[in-house]
């Protein structure tokens, strides 16, 4: 079943000399449950596709789909609830809520939706990421993996419909980078979820299901 | 939202220092609010109180009303109530050598209670054969009648017959009500009060009357009165309807109106004193409210654009705009909760205890009356709604702010920076005088415009307050002295030259100024009248009489030195000082005019002559030296203009007749040295005056006003630069990622030092430009409101208030540059640069 669906879709900064084309009519599919993994050099445009998926951007032009729902005919109001309970999002840098814990950071797309997390979803979730004896620790008390687990907690507690991972890794060790991929790689496994990664690092995109390629804004 | 509500608690929780500064800006801005009501209600309450003790608790004073009549008058709708005295006669009293003339009243107990009639000695009078006398018959006539004794009286009563009266003196009283006991300066009639107990049919009585609702007070008077007021209703005044109704003929009582506490009560007296003041304190009000509600809109902006990011990274995860909007207001309602109670509190109390200091350590003879601390409810519930409404307007425009953002430009904070490429073009000169950080800071200015606008705001606010507030006592001090003429003498002995010369030899006496002034004919004034002195209104003085002073070798010195005159090319010359003021009548309004009666100039001459006591008329001629623009001190505004020679020609001109000479003292207790004049120097003098002391509480509180407003000038500026310092620390604070960039890459201290200096300069250029013009024209505003009621009143430039402003601006800014510049390069470059990613 193809759960993400972009058309035509472009994005330029700027104006007249200085309009730069980040994304240059780029159109692609992915079927439900897949690992997909977005490769490309540095200015290469995959971030701001990843962006525009996961509707924290707004395209110059094109239409996305997820789930058949064509997204950007919604408003922001509409976007930002459809994003809390069918897009996870995890950044490169974690941007996590500092004066948050754990627990309240990984339940907060609930908690925005009104609704109390799953309390057996939300204890499994930490031992898997094995953040359960830092439960209620802040984000200045974790380390870099630590943060970064707890934004991929952030971004399953609603069981979503993609996960969009902007260079994961990009800010850590390479232990930890391992740790992440492996329970992104889980996460996939074991829930069906369909995330889609950027990162430059090869070998890391390796252990995805399908690579796709970016240069200047289109797919090679 | 439970978990918005708890993400708000919690950021103002984590970020303690931030919400305790914005806490603080709104607690000093509510309590500026609220601080200027409570001073205004309890101005305005004292004042009341104090016409209440002074003249009376009562409205209108009928003169004459038979006994038959009073009930009526009790049971009027719109009468509250009424007390009653009784006119039973006048008397000569002769003592040796002293002669007094005195009114006997009766006075029912309510009149003893509500005729600011206090008790100095003894007791009131409890029946008719009983009195009490006035403290004044011994202060000016010097006779002294025990309590305890009898006197015997030659009365004349009100319809002329004679009769011999008995009394009883069982105490001594203080008079302050002009219904009561009239008194000029040199004739005094002195009131003795006996106690009011039988009402016949056959006598008449003063009833005095307080209304319930003074606008209808007209229609009730008509009444009474027994006269149709609908004449007057036309002239829409109700003053002046008042007055006109005071020179109705056939009004079947005389009338007496208690001007002051009507107008202080509300009963549409606007005088021009009264509009001026409106006028000006609503200017003051105004630029204290602006400052005010600026002051929590920029507490607000800051620890809100400090969030952006996290308002980003909520947005990002799926927060709705409403949600986040909800997360800020909750933010707001939580420091409004703490800040505006504590601002309320601190702004009365701290009203309260100014009052109770001012009380206790300052005379109450100072100000001339007790300060009463009252609150005005209706202006706490008005400051309160102000900060609520600034403070959501302020979330609102964030939140708006916010949400047009996309999530993902929140969270890299690049929509901050509006940058445009165009026209930056380095300035030679800055880089040569500032170098490469110069050069930097420029172009961080031309191109950041909102965020150093934010600054220069609060900078340009702050100036333009204390502009406005210096004006303010300027002005007041100018017509301060205009109305007062400068006095600060206590006692005045007049007698003739011989005899106060040697009261002023004695060594009790210190500081004293020895005036002689002898009036003369002006000769030559026709065609030298200017046209203001013949305009019609209230009395103005008759042109063809002028006072020659002579002021003592010591005071006239002085007096030439400040008129910036050398005493020779003066001392055969006149100095003519013929400034005055009188009201006019202006339509509906009443204004103060300053003007001169005379047009001479510097040059022309007078010609005047003494009429002495042979028979014989000289006359004299006398250049004029200069036009003065202030009168000497001692010398009281009288109807005639001054014509201020030196001693030398006074000896040389001065008649056999004796003038009227006038010895000035100055003196910290002038009962005591009245006192001490009049056991020693009997005979050697004529009489002897404390000063008008109305005139000193005048005074006394426009000083006042002036205390207070240097309060509220320090608060205000207090709170400006509590702004000022919020504003500079957080903007260092944010930009320290691009201060580590540019110490990373090689940026010296000294370059960066620099760099900071140059926009120092360039936040205080560009506030002063602004600020200074927008304060002179507020201070134009104030000075033309001043003019409502002083026309002829000169503007002046507020040269030391901008002086001021610039000195303390440029040290405050340097102040606080060097504090964050301390703070900043004590930072590890890579830290803070790593600082941004986490």
């Amino acid at each position: 079943m193809e759960i993400l669906k972009v058309e035509n879709l472009i994005k330029k900064y700027g104006k007249g000399e200085n309009e730069v084309i980040a994304i240059n009519d780029v159109s692609l599919s992915v079927e439900k449950g897949k690992f997909v993994a977005i490769v490309g050099s540095s200015g290469s445009g995959k971030s701001t596709l990843l962006h525009l998926i996961g509707g924290v951007d707004r395209p110059t032009s094109g239409k996305v789909y997820i789930e058949g729902k064509d997204i950007y005919s919604l408003n922001s109001d509409e976007l930002a609830i459809y994003r809390r309970r069918n897009i996870g999002i995890i950044y490169q840098f974690y941007n996590l809520l500092p004066i948050l814990n754990v627990e309240e950071n990984i339940t907060l797309p609930c908690e925005l939706d009104g609704k109390k997390a799953d309390k057996k979803k939300l204890d499994e979730l930490l031992k898997i990421l094995g953040l359960e004896d830092r439960r209620l620790h802040l984000p200045n008390e974790l380390s870099g993996g630590q943060q970064q687990r707890v934004a991929i907690g952030r971004s399953l507690i609603n069981n979503p419909a993609i996960i969009l991972a902007d260079e994961p890794t990009g800010n850590l060790d390479s232990k930890a980078s391992e740790d992440i991929v492996n329970l992104l790689r889980e996460a996939n496994k074991k829930y069906e979820q369909t995330i889609i990664m950027v990162t430059h690092n090869l070998d890391i995109a390796k252990q995805a299901d399908r690579i796709i390629q970016i240069e200047d804004g289109k797919i090679v | 939202m439970n978990i918005l509500n708890r993400l708000a608690k919690k950021s103002l929780k984590l970020n303690k220092k931030r919400t305790i500064v914005t806490i603080i800006g709104i607690i000093l801005a509510v309590a500026l609010i609220t601080g200027v009501s409570t001073v205004a209600t309890s101005f305005q309450t004292s004042r009341i109180e104090h016409q209440r003790e002074t003249e009376g608790d009562y409205h209108y004073e009928l003169i004459g009303v038979p006994n038959n009549k009073i009930e009526e008058i009790d049971k009027n709708e719109n009468v509250e109530r009424i007390f009653v005295t009784k006119e039973i006669g006048t008397a000569s009293y002769l003592n040796e050598n002293k002669r007094a003339d005195l009114e006997i009243s009766e006075l029912s107990k309510e009149a003893f209670n509500n005729l600011g009639i206090k008790l100095l000695d003894g007791r009131l009078p409890e029946n008719s054969e009983e009195v009490v006398i006035s403290d004044n018959l011994e202060k000016y006539s010097e006779i002294n009648l025990e309590i305890g004794s009898n006197i015997n009286l030659e009365l004349r009563d009100t319809n002329n017959n004679k009769q011999e009266e008995n009394y009883k003196i069982v105490g001594k009283v203080e008079i302050t009500s002009k219904s009561i006991e009239n008194s000029g300066a040199n004739n005094y009639t002195y009131a003795v009060l006996s106690c009011l107990e039988n009402y016949d049919d056959n006598s008449n009585y003063n009833v005095y009357i307080k209304f319930k609702d003074l606008n209808k007070r007209l229609d009730t008077i008509g009444t009474i009165l027994g006269l149709n007021i609908d004449s007057y209703k036309s002239i829409n005044n109700i003053v002046k309807e008042e007055n006109k109704l005071l020179d109705n003929q056939s009004k079947l009582y005389d009338l007496n109106i208690n001007n002051g506490l009507i107008q202080l009560e509300g009963g549409g007296y606007i005088d021009a004193t009264e509009e001026m003041i409106y006028y000006i304190s609503f200017i003051i009000i105004l630029v204290i409210i602006i400052i005010s509600v600026y002051c929590i809109k920029n507490s607000f902006n800051i620890s809100m654009t400090e969030r952006i990011r996290d308002y980003g990274m909520l947005a990002s995860i799926g927060a709705t705009k409403k949600q986040i909007k909800k997360e800020m207001l909750h933010e707001a309602y939580l420091i409004g909760l703490i800040a505006i109670p504590i601002g309320l509190l601190l702004g009365i109390f701290g009203i309260y205890i100014i009052l109770k200091i001012i009380q206790n350590f300052l005379s109450e003879e100072l100000f001339g009356m007790t300060f009463i601390f009252s609150v005005n409810f209706v202006s706490i519930i008005i400051a309160i709604l102000l900060s609520i409404v600034t403070i959501y307007l302020s979330v609102i425009a964030t939140a708006r702010r916010v949400s047009k953002v996309e999530p993902i430009e929140a969270i890299r904070e690049s929509k901050d920076i509006q940058l445009n490429r165009k026209n930056i073009k380095s300035s030679k000169i800055i880089k040569r005088l500032f170098g490469i950080g110069g050069d930097i800071a420029y172009k961080n200015l031309k191109r950041n415009k909102r965020k150093y606008r934010t600054t220069v705001v609060s900078i340009t606010l702050s100036i333009i307050a204390f502009i406005t507030v210096m004006s303010f006592v300027n002005y007041t001090n100018k017509i301060n002295e205009i109305l007062l003429g400068n006095i600060s003498y206590d006692v005045q002995v007049y007698g003739d030259y011989k005899g106060l010369s040697k009261i002023a030899k004695d060594s009790e006496i210190t500081k004293y100024s020895l005036l002689a002034i002898k009036d003369a004919n002006l000769l030559n004034y026709d065609g030298h009248v200017t046209d203001e002195s013949k305009l019609k209104g209230t009395d103005y003085p008759a042109p063809e009489i002028i006072s020659i002073v002579s002021l003592g070798e010591q005071e006239y010195a002085r007096y030439i030195q400040k008129l910036g005159l050398n005493y020779d090319d003066v001392k055969d010359k006149a100095i003519l000082y013929d400034f005055k003021t009188r009201t006019i009548e202006e339509g509906q309004k009443d204004r103060y005019l300053l003007y001169r009666v005379y047009n001479f100039e510097e040059g022309d001459y007078i010609e005047y002559s003494i009429d002495s006591d042979n028979e014989d008329i000289k006359s004299y001629e006398i250049e004029i030296a200069k036009i003065a623009n202030q009168k000497p001190m001692y010398l009281v505004n009288s109807d005639t203009s001054y014509l201020i020679v030196s001693v030398e020609y006074w000896n040389d001109v001065k008649e056999s007749v004796s003038g009227v000479d006038v010895l000035s003292i100055v003196t910290d207790n002038a009962e005591e040295m009245m006192e001490y004049i009049q056991n020693k120097f009997d005979g050697d003098y004529d009489s002897i005056v404390n000063i008008d002391k109305s005139e000193k509480e005048r005074k006394a509180q426009i000083i006042t006003i002036i205390v207070f407003l240097s309060l509220f000038i320090g608060v205000t500026t207090l709170i400006g630069i509590t702004n000022i310092f919020n504003t500079i620390t957080t903007s260092m604070e944010l930009r320290q990622k691009e201060f580590a960039n540019l110490k990373a890459i090689g940026m010296t201290k000294k370059e960066f030092n620099r760099m900071i200096k140059l926009e120092t300069i360039f936040y205080c250029i560009k506030s002063l430009i602004i600020g200074i013009p927008l304060g002179l024209i507020l201070s134009y505003a104030l000075y033309k409101a001043f003019e409502i009621n002083f026309i002829g009143l000169k503007f002046v430039w507020p040269l030391s208030a901008i002086l001021i402003s610039i000195i303390v601006v440029l040290i405050l800014i340097g102040v606080i540059m060097r504090y964050s510049l301390n703070k900043i390069n004590k930072q590890n470059i890579i830290e803070t640069l790593r600082k941004e990613n986490i």
